[in-house]
């Protein structure tokens, strides 16, 4: 350890009379213009975390920089100075000298993310107090004008004591849950599970223990489905005569319908001209009588209108269905679906279909219609902890933050009815506005942690909210949480680390030049990660391309040691420019294929060819850097539990120790005087 | 239990090659070398001969092609070798941006020395190569070659090495700096440490090794002790002070008498480094500024060379 200490010493008064803190006052300088110019919608309760959130957004770019460019300079430029000679001569082993660097490294960018991070700060206080009078101003000129009180009771706590801290329900395991609360005078039938046309919600059924891919390869099967509709009775009010449109054709009831596999979504809404080629989904007219009969051919089967090919990707299945405008409100039971084989073979599906989100955003949409039962979002607080409470806050608040739309001149209307487990009631009534963060203040009287279902309804006709599982928070007063900031910071410290070993890792072996373009694109490919395994081919191909290019050039300056900067910046740009337009031409080409001839080229549609699959292989050996980083935190200035900083530390901490490991086994190999 | 051998090769070869492993250059051609333990052993040749590349073998920074190199009976580089070893670089390739003690401090941190014995040995060595207490403090950036070669050395002696493997260790000093350099070498020989030296300014080698070995094109041409290899067996020389005209006269009479051939008579001359230390040293004393304190040179140093018959 001494000696690992002694190595870090020295990385760290390298980085100081470098002069790397030279760095710390303009990136305070950034952060404070980035915050400053930024667009806000609501400066009093949005402004901290946007200022938390763009702090941290600075401090993360100046650990890139620092981590890549600094630690990949670290070892290349003691070999070239032969200062190395005089290091490892003495007894020092390979594991000792990379650790001492990684840890120098994440040594001087502590220090200068303390010192951004303390210049941030600061400013973070300057903009509290600046939120504090303007809440109050806003508080004097709403109240006269406000109708329900509950909306300004956050604004005023903001008056009162500063900023809140905001607490976000990511990954909620209860919530939001949409159901449809049809009310006590509903007298249609009952066990059916209701999904409202326009909400994204859809009927969803497994099919995996069902012999229909079995069937299939037989011959064409049939998929009966018993569909509930109820008509939309459109009680609003009559337009007025100056805006009455012309009646429209009646439309049937339509629904979407699609075979999918776990993960998949219907892609869009198919587009006349597409019936040539395989589909698995398609629109269905829907008879009065509601049942619906779907056609299922095998994959390789010609495609025709109204009849799906099965995926030929192996995986779960499932049966989808959407309620299209048109079919207003649709049901099923238990046991609707049935399975009629090529030989008239029936199998039945007993379970009740399950009512699911979209499944890219899983985002729910809470509809306003007077004419139909309510649709309501419902969700628990049960991960509240006590000391989220602490100190005895007299009041907080509950936050959505909403994607509202409302017709124009519609002042929108939405209830919250919070229901404790003893059954006792709060219901609040507001007024949400679109993008806008709605936060409810909430007694401490009526609540103070555990459980809590709310509910939420949307009143106005025409008018819809979208919500997102981690878009509920929890507001505490407390001051622009320091606390939280300096947990931000460390996460953005780890993150640095990490890059900071890759760097060290990589420059064992490579100069400096070629360490710092391969210390870059893993960083790149790793922060793309996610992109690229949802990513068509032709993206992956672009990206393909870019990989060759960088390892050509890598190699070239490999071959090149003679050559000065200006032949490799020439080089480097020649060749980037060169992949560029390849991806450019990879991606035209395979637009032109569909959009001028229809053809889809392999992979277009991810169900075919196991694209993802492919590159889910050869990503995994990327570090995923960026899980590192909180992702609410920086976003927006969210907190960060004690548990996952624990987690991302332990995270780090092992993955700097497999970069140690592997750059000791690089450096022992090499002869540090070739 | 016998301490082996210092330094042992047996047919070390090196071969350089291209990126391709083609090879490109016989830098050392199977070297068989021994080195006793307390001896000062200088490995002589021109550029490109095979000096460093011996070094570097014998430090663990470069691999053998074939053959065999032990210190202390273990493989080079590892640390229980390194821990008995002393190595001042044919330039000081040290961390330029550090000051004079933080750089004797982090080598002696990296040999585990305690933090006392740090100071101690820090302050001893920085005395001893005679960097004065401002030197100290300033970034070796800003030092001088000669400066840059004294911190070298002190770093090499961090560890009060056994074995200490000097790469050029006068080049860039100036001669009152490569007189100290031969005074130390001379001085850390008399209490028992074993030095490889490598040179190619051959007076420097004379001066100062037991034994040398000369190498050119990667081949061991010549290897012996410096008396024997330097020794004329078939010519006499006589020196003597007080002798009159007349005596000198007489003994080349008697030497010519006895069939002998005169082969020169004449006032030897000192060496152009004797006569520039005695100008350098004498204006130093007027001057009552003694040039560093506690520099071997001023206490420890042998008696100078006797002046030699320059033709002799």
């Amino acid at each position: 350890m001494r000696r690992i200490g002694a190595l870090a010493l020295v990385a760290w008064r390298h980085g100081m009379r470098l002069r790397l803190w030279v760095l710390v006052p303009p990136a305070i300088l950034v952060l404070i213009l980035a915050d400053v110019y930024s667009p806000r919608f609501d400066p009093v309760f949005e402004g901290i975390p946007a200022a938390v959130s763009t702090s941290l957004l600075v401090m993360t770019v100046l650990a890139v920089v620092v981590g890549i460019f600094f630690a990949t300079y670290a070892i290349p430029s003691e070999m070239e100075s032969k200062v190395a000679y005089s290091v490892v001569t003495k007894p020092v082993r390979p594991a000792e000298v990379v650790a001492g660097k990684v840890l120098g490294m994440s040594l001087v960018l502590a220090a200068m993310l303390a010192a951004v991070g303390v210049g941030a700060y600061g400013y973070i206080l300057v903009r509290a107090s600046a939120i504090q009078s303007l809440a109050a101003e806003r508080l004097a000129e709403a109240r006269p004008r406000v109708a329900y009180a509950a909306d300004l009771n956050a604004v005023q706590a903001v008056a009162e004591s500063g900023p809140l801290k905001t607490y976000r329900y990511h990954e909620a395991a209860e919530g939001p849950a949409v159901t449809l609360d049809m009310g006590p005078a509903w007298r249609g039938p009952t066990g059916v599970q209701w999904v409202l046309a326009d909400t994204g919600m859809r009927l969803a059924w497994q099919l995996n223990d069902t012999p229909l891919r079995e069937w299939v390869n037989a011959g064409p099967c049939r998929l009966r489905v018993s569909l509930l509709l109820s008509p939309v009775a459109d009680a609003r009010p009559a337009p007025a005569a100056a805006e009455a449109t012309p009646p429209e054709t009646p439309v049937p009831p339509r629904v979407m319908a699609g075979l999918l596999l776990p993960g998949r979504d219907f892609n869009r809404e198919p587009t006349p001209g597409q019936e040539a080629r395989p589909i698995n989904q398609d629109v269905f007219d829907v008879p009065a009588s509601g049942e619906l009969e779907i056609t299922v051919v095998a994959p390789e089967a010609p495609p025709a209108k109204g009849v799906l090919n099965l995926p030929a990707a192996a995986g779960d299945l499932g049966l989808k269905v959407l309620a299209l405008k048109s079919a207003g409100l649709v049901g099923a039971r238990a046991g609707s679906l049935r399975i009629i084989g090529p030989r008239g073979q029936e199998h039945l599906v007993t379970a009740t279909p399950d009512v699911t989100p979209a499944e890219q955003r899983r985002r729910v949409i809470i509809a306003g219609r007077s004419s139909l039962p309510r649709e309501v979002a419902v969700f628990r607080f049960a991960e509240v902890k006590p000391q989220w409470l602490e100190p005895a806050d007299t009041a907080f608040e509950v936050g959505f933050s909403l994607d509202a739309w409302a017709a124009p001149n519609v002042q929108a209307e939405a209830k919250m009815t919070f229901v404790r487990p003893d059954g006792r009631q709060k219901a609040l009534l507001f007024h949400p506005e679109a993008h806008h963060s709605t936060v409810l203040h909430l007694d401490r009287e009526f609540w103070h942690g555990g459980p809590l279902e709310v509910r939420l309804e949307s009143l106005t006709d025409e008018d819809n909210f979208g919500l997102l599982p981690e878009s509920v928070q929890l507001r505490l007063g407390g001051g622009p949480y320091l606390w939280n900031f300096a947990k931000g910071i460390t996460c953005v410290w780890l993150y640095g680390t990490v890059l900071a070993a890759i760097g060290v890792l990589v420059s064992t072996r490579v100069s400096w030049f070629v360490g710092i373009l391969t210390a870059g694109l893993i960083f790149l490919l790793s922060s793309v990660r996610l992109f690229l395994l949802h990513s068509t081919p032709a993206s992956i191909i672009a990206a393909g391309l870019w990989i060759v290019a960088i390892l050509v050039i890598a190699i070239l300056l490999l071959l090149r040691k003679r050559w000065t900067l200006w032949p490799r910046i020439g080089a480097v740009a020649g060749l980037l420019t060169l992949a560029a337009f390849f991806g450019f031409a990879a991606t035209t080409v395979e637009k032109s294929a569909f959009e001028v001839w229809r053809v889809r080229l392999p992979g277009f549609m991810p169900d075919w060819v196991p694209w993802t699959f492919f590159v889910e292989r050869i990503m995994v050996p990327l570090p995923d850097v960026t899980a590192f980083l909180p992702a609410d935190t920086l976003s927006m200035g969210q907190a960060l539990s004690l548990a996952d900083l624990g987690a991302t530390f332990m995270l780090a901490a092992f993955g700097v120790l497999v970069l140690v490991v592997a750059g000791t086994i690089l450096l022992r190999n090499r002869e540090v005087a070739a | 239990m016998i301490d082996p051998r210092p330094v042992e090769t047996q047919g070390l070869t090196k071969v350089y090659k291209d990126f391709w492993g083609r090879s490109k250059v016989h830098a050392l051609v199977g070297l068989d070398l021994s080195i006793e333990r307390g001896e000062i052993f200088g490995l002589l040749g021109p550029n490109g001969s095979g000096k460093s590349t011996t070094i570097k073998l014998l430090l663990g920074l470069i691999f053998p092609t074939s053959g065999k190199a032990t210190v202390f009976g273990h493989a080079p580089g590892t640390p229980t070798v390194n821990q008995r070893l002393g190595y001042l670089p044919e330039e000081s390739y040290l961390h330029r941006f550090l000051t004079g003690e933080e750089t004797v401090d982090f080598y002696g941190r990296l040999f585990g020395l305690p933090r006392q014995e740090r100071r101690r040995r820090t302050a001893e060595l920085l005395d001893l190569v005679g960097l004065d207490r401002r030197a100290r403090v300033r970034q070796l950036r800003e030092y001088s070659k000669g400066m840059s070669r004294r911190i070298g050395l002190a770093q090499a002696l961090v560890n009060d090495p056994d074995l200490l493997l000097l790469d050029e260790p006068t080049s860039g000093l100036d001669p009152l700096g490569t007189r100290e350099m031969k005074d130390l070498i001379l001085h850390l020989k008399s209490q028992g440490k074993t030095i490889l030296l490598s040179s190619h300014l051959l007076a420097d080698v004379q001066d100062v090794c037991d034994r040398i070995g000369i190498l050119d094109r990667g081949r061991l041409k010549e290897l012996g002790r410096v008396r024997d290899l330097l020794l004329v067996r078939d010519v006499f020389q006589l020196q003597a002070t007080g002798v009159t005209p007349q005596a000198r006269e007489a003994i080349l009479a008697t030497a010519r008498g006895a069939g002998a051939t005169v082969l020169s008579a004449e006032h030897p001359t000192t060496t152009l480094e004797e006569l520039f230390l005695r100008v350098v040293r004498a204006d130093a004393e007027t001057a009552h500024a003694p040039r560093r304190a506690g520099a071997p040179g001023a206490q420890d140093a042998p008696a100078p060379p006797a002046p030699t018959d320059g033709n002799a």
